[in-house]
Parts: structure tokens; sequence; C-alpha cells
């Protein structure tokens, strides 16, 4: 197996904000399973802030333990500062990720930035 | 506790064989090509043990040449007859699902301007007599069919495939890493074979081939001339003697070992059974191996959590790079679905395996796929 770092390992027992939240603001999904992980965020936004969010994910343990982080560092942000966050935010927080796995804290990553903009296109239609 | 569920990828050496193999470090480490009685009492053994391999094989003595191992062997095999007897060219029938050291060389044949057919598997996982007959063409001289495959343990139709290459006068050579030591073969019905030591319990850096007398090999490196020309290089006599070691052993021990090893698969498979949407991959597969893939779980994602809980098996496909996946070539030949490929887990089991471990394994396994089928 490849080597991950103990947080890698945590997250990956134990992921945080793992599930789906009903009627979310705005959701989205990325990867395909064909490419082999896939994963989607739900997010509950007050005043332009996430104040909840929650993912699922059929991905290796790299993706859950992204999400999972990802989802610790942007709950409570503004949308601004959440579009901010980028994938070597994550990986650094997590101690490190193998070269081959870097691929997966995109999608993370993608999937949030996507998730944001689908709220954001939902707003101009208002 | 921990579980080693990975024999098809190394075995742990016999305690037996790792005590009597340290003899030729520190009492018998003439080197058997010298003139003197250090090199005499290694000669000796080292030249014991290749009898004895060459009886568990049923085959005479001179046709077993010790090697470094299944590439290495697979290598002069097949570029070594090649070399000796079609220099000029021809075509080789070999399938889709062999290992990396047949299928990279057969590449690199291809580039040099011989003519590759790859069968392909059926579902099931194996290559039929009637697709190999069908490939022989006029100029075909060399045929690589493995015995037993790595990935998904089916064992390939040797023994019509040899009938067939027989009548058309093609020379057989196959890759039996995944057989030697765990099902009884008879090496006659192939001209050649390659074997691996530390898959069945001997170190790692040992190997053989099996040559047989009618068959001509050219080496394909050269240097002082050991194994009678074939594979130059200082003799492995700790290598050699801890295989044959190790075969006597197996053969020894055989039908209890080979009960108790089948025993844990029916009882892995019947826990599988429990389980909703899994997939058993290949059929007719050897009794120490199961290869099966669970919806909506990735083999990879379940690899590492039985990891985390001690059990090392292996996963064929994996996430890797950013254009996808690394999938199993074996499994996509095989023409499985996506949920199969990317699923698939292999479990190999070995004799040192225990009613504990395989207790244990099982529980681990179901509780983890129901976890990480709640996260998708």
């Amino acid at each position: 197996m490849l080597k991950y770092t103990e947080l890698v390992l945590d997250h990956f027992k134990n992921p945080r904000n793992l599930g789906r939240i009903e009627n979310p603001d705005a959701e989205a999904t990325e990867g395909s399973i064909a490419c082999g992980d896939m994963m989607t965020v739900y997010l509950k936004i007050e005043d332009n802030r996430i104040v909840d969010i929650k993912f699922e994910s059929y991905g290796c343990a790299a993706n859950i333990a992204t999400a999972s982080m990802m989802t610790e560092v942007v709950k409570g942000l503004t949308l601004e500062e959440a579009k901010k966050i980028t994938w070597k935010d994550i990986v650094e927080r997590l101690g490190g990720l193998p070269p081959v796995k870097y691929h997966c804290s995109n999608l993370a990553i993608d999937t949030l930035r996507k998730a944001i903009s689908a709220y954001e296109e939902s707003l101009v239609g208002r | 506790m921990r579980v080693y569920l990975d024999h098809a990828a190394t075995t742990r050496v016999f305690d037996e064989v790792a005590q009597e193999t340290v003899k030729f470090f520190t009492q018998f480490y003439g080197n058997s090509s010298s003139l003197h009685s250090h090199g005499y009492e290694a000669k000796r053994l080292y030249e014991e043990a290749r009898s004895k391999i060459a009886k568990h094989l049923n085959v005479e003595t001179e046709e077993i040449y010790f090697t470094s191992g299944g590439t290495e062997s697979d290598n002069i095999a097949i570029r070594g007859f090649l070399k000796a007897n079609h220099p000029e060219g021809g075509h080789i029938i070999t399938t889709q699902i062999e290992h990396p050291a047949v299928l990279e060389l057969t590449r690199q044949l291809e580039k040099e301007g011989y003519s590759v057919t790859y069968l392909e598997p059926t579902t099931g996982g194996y290559v039929t007599p009637e697709d190999f007959r069908k490939a022989i063409r006029r100029d075909t001289v060399l045929a690589s069919i493995m015995w037993v495959n790595n990935e998904t343990g089916v064992i390939q139709p040797i023994e019509e495939i040899s009938r067939i290459a027989r009548e058309h006068g093609i020379v057989l050579h196959s890759d039996a890493v995944q057989a030697i030591g765990k099902i009884k073969i008879d090496a006659r019905l192939v001209d050649m074979l390659s074997a691996s030591g530390h898959k069945f319990y001997a170190p790692k850096g040992c190997g053989f081939l099996y040559v047989s007398k009618r068959v001509k090999v050219e080496p394909i490196m050269y240097g002082g001339g050991h194994e009678r020309g074939l594979r130059s290089g200082t003799e492995n006599v700790p290598g050699a003697c801890a295989m044959a070691l190790a075969l006597e052993i197996i053969e020894k021990n055989y039908e209890v070992w080979s009960e108790k090893v089948k025993r844990f698969k029916e009882k892995i498979l019947r826990a599988i059974e429990d389980i909703p949407d899994h997939h058993v991959n290949g059929s007719n597969t050897i009794f120490s191996h199961i290869s099966v893939s669970f919806k909506n779980v990735l083999g990879e994602t379940l690899a590492t959590a039985l990891d985390m809980n001690g059990i090392s098996v292996s996963t064929a496909s994996a996430c890797s790079s950013h254009h996808g996946t690394r999938r199993s070539h074996v499994l996509e030949a095989m023409q499985l679905e996506d949920w199969m490929i990317d699923g698939a887990i292999r479990i190999s089991l070995g004799y040192d395996n225990s009613e504990d471990e395989i207790e244990y394994f099982v529980n681990v396994l179901s509780r983890e796929v129901n976890r990480l089928r709640r996260m998708s």
C-alpha cells in the first residue's frame, strides 16, 4: 500500500462531515466512476458564508482524506475565502501525500469550487 | 493482529529453509566452480539441489538451469530460443494476461520484427485451446502461455494447448511462477518452464528454468559459461539449495497443507457470499487465490482500509495519475464491468496462514466493505 501520514489515515478512518445535506443551497459532483474517483459536495450558505458542508465519496483513501480535511478547512469561511483555498493548502495540512495522489486533492478543491460556482449562478438567476 | 494474505506477491521463507540456508553463507561458502574442496563441497550440494528440483518437475537433471528468478527465466526462454532457432523472425502466440516479464518482452520483439498474437481470455479469465488453434500460422514458431494467472489465479488449459502445439511442431513455454509449489504439474507438457523461488517459500533472487533437451536455446548474457553455457554468473548455491529444500518441505506436507488452504478459501468465499453486490473474478482458480470486487468500493480503498487493520492484500488497479486510473490489464482483457475492474482485491493464501487469521480477516472484510459503502 502507499505510505500515508497518520493524519491522512485518521481522516480516512473517521471522515469529518461525511454524508449529505437535505435541501442544500448548492451541490456539485466531480470526477467519474470510469476515472476511479468521484465525489459530491453539499453546501449550506448564509450571508455568503459556508455554515455547513458535507461530502460523499467513491474514491481512494487520499481522496476521502483530502475531502474530509477540505470540509474542516472551509467550514465557516466566506465564499471569497473558500475560493482561495488551494489543493496545496489541503495537502500541507495533511502532512503531505504521495505525489501520485496529488490529483486526488485537486478533486476535492475542484468539487468545492464547482459547488460555489453553482451557488453563485443560482443567485444570478434569482 | 497482522495477517499476510499476499502470497502471490511473495512468501515468507520457511524457518527451516532460512536456517539451512545460513550454512551456505558461513560453512559451504566455496565457489562451486573452484577446483578445491571448498568448491567441490558447494558444487555437490548445488547439483543435488538441481536433481531434486528436476525430480519434483518430472524432468531430467540436465534440463534444469538456475537463474535469478521468473523474469530472467522468461527472457532466456523466449529470447534465447528465438536467437538460436529463428533469428530471422517468426510468429509467436501468447496471451493478453501474461505477466509483464513476458508481455514487455514480446512487445520489444515486435519492434525487432517478430509478429505476435495475444490471445484474448474469456470473462472467466482463461484462454481457450480453440482460440490457440485458430491463432496458429504457418510461420508460428513459439507459444508462451502462463500456467496460472497471477492476478486471478485462473489455471490455464496447458494440457490441451500442449497437445495442439505438439501437433503443429510449435515449441511451448510456460511461465509457471504462480503454479510451482502450489499445484502438481508435469513440466513435460511444455518445452520450457519458468519458476521463481520467492513464490514458494524460498528467498528472493533465485529461480530456475526448465528447458527440454530437444530444444536449443542460446544465452542472452555472456560470461564464464556457467549453467552449461546458458546462464553465466557465479552459481547461487544458497538460492538453489533453498529452492530444493522448500519444494521438498511442500511435497512432504502437501496433502495436509493444501487441504487447510482450500478450507480457508471456502470460508472466505462463504463470508463474501454474505456481502451483497460482489463479484468473484475468474473461474477454475487455484486453491490459494481469490480475486473479488465489491460494488461501490474501490479495490485500492478497501486494500488501504484492510492494511490499517494489519491485513495485507493486493490490488491490481489503482488511481495513480492525473490521467485516471492504472487498471489491471488482466481484468480489462477479461472485459469485466468497470466496477469489477476498479473494485478488485486479490487475496492469496499461504501454507503458513492460520484459522484465527482467516476468522479475523473475514470479520474485518465485511465490516470495512460496509463502512466504505456508507461513504458513497
